[in-house]
């Protein structure tokens, strides 16, 4: 029922944990409809059988080991390559069992069905 | 004298809290991203040098192959591009942090370069730009010897 505004709660009372330093936080978007939501996050540098996602305790995380190489010398950086991670609390009554996750272009695209107990149930209205 | 040094601590502890904060926002702003990338520049670009060639890569994950333009006109490199709406059909946004649309950008290389043997390639989300430096701007070994 609260599950878009569980998600939307300002950053500092949001459970996810950034972890900076060494790691990479993906940039992610998070959609949502009355049946899933849909995280999408930029990994690139990342092949898709380096890529764990787990979820654990309604912890969803994300990790991606960085695979792509560069040879030569660095003459400018702006980017590294560095391992990716990411951690979300997901609100209440995610399907874990029917959760999907596709990857192309270095785009991981995670499809979080909601449980049909909140699911929004529509009630129809019968003339006498 | 313990409530003393609890409050000795609670300060340390806030000046640690900024320390952090600090150094996330110089990390954000030496590696190009965070905020200050919003909107701004896109596609964080790194050059290699190996001799023979110019190796220059980007990362452009979520962007087709079709959809990357790369011109090189008077040794300035210029990748241009679009990355397709990404707001699936039927959704609401909870985050957007991926909010690029279309990107452009231009490097002026410090040598001459081949157009002729360029080449490119796209990976992963990674686009590698292969630029061979023609044959009077590869470095040249000076053998020295014994009088």
């Amino acid at each position: 029922m609260s599950t878009e505004r569980e998600m939307t709660k300002p950053a500092q009372d949001a459970p996810e944990v950034l972890k900076p330093g060494k790691i990479n936080t993906p940039d992610v978007d998070i959609f949502v409809n009355d049946d899933e939501i849909l995280l999408v996050a930029d990994l690139p540098g990342v092949a898709k059988e380096d890529m764990s996602i787990n979820l654990e305790n309604n912890t969803l995380t994300i990790e991606a080991a960085y695979s792509a190489s560069f040879t030569g010398t660095c003459q400018r950086r702006e980017f590294d390559a560095k391992d990716y991670r990411r951690v979300f609390t997901l609100p209440k009554g995610i399907n874990v069992e029917k959760t999907a996750a596709e990857f192309s272009n270095g785009v991981l695209y995670l499809h979080l069905p909601k449980s049909s107990a909140v699911k929004p149930y529509q009630i129809k209205v019968k003339s006498l | 004298m313990i409530r003393r040094l609890n409050d000795i601590d609670r300060i340390f502890g806030t000046m640690d809290f900024f320390k952090n904060q600090m150094n996330r926002f110089l990390e954000d702003f030496e590696s190009g991203r965070g905020n200050l990338s919003q909107g701004g520049v896109w596609p964080p670009t790194n050059f290699y040098d190996d001799g023979d060639h110019i190796l220059v890569y980007s990362e452009l994950p979520g962007v087709n192959e079709e959809e990357i333009n790369i011109k090189l006109h008077n040794n300035m490199l210029t990748i241009k591009g679009e990355r397709r709406e990404n707001t699936p059909e039927g959704y609401a946004i909870l985050r957007q942090e991926r909010n690029v649309a279309s990107f452009s950008r231009s490097f002026t290389l410090p040598v001459e370069i081949d157009p002729e043997k360029t080449s490119a390639s796209l990976k992963n989300g990674i686009l590698a730009v292969k630029l061979v430096k023609v044959q009077t701007a590869k470095p040249k070994k000076i053998v020295v010897q014994a009088a």
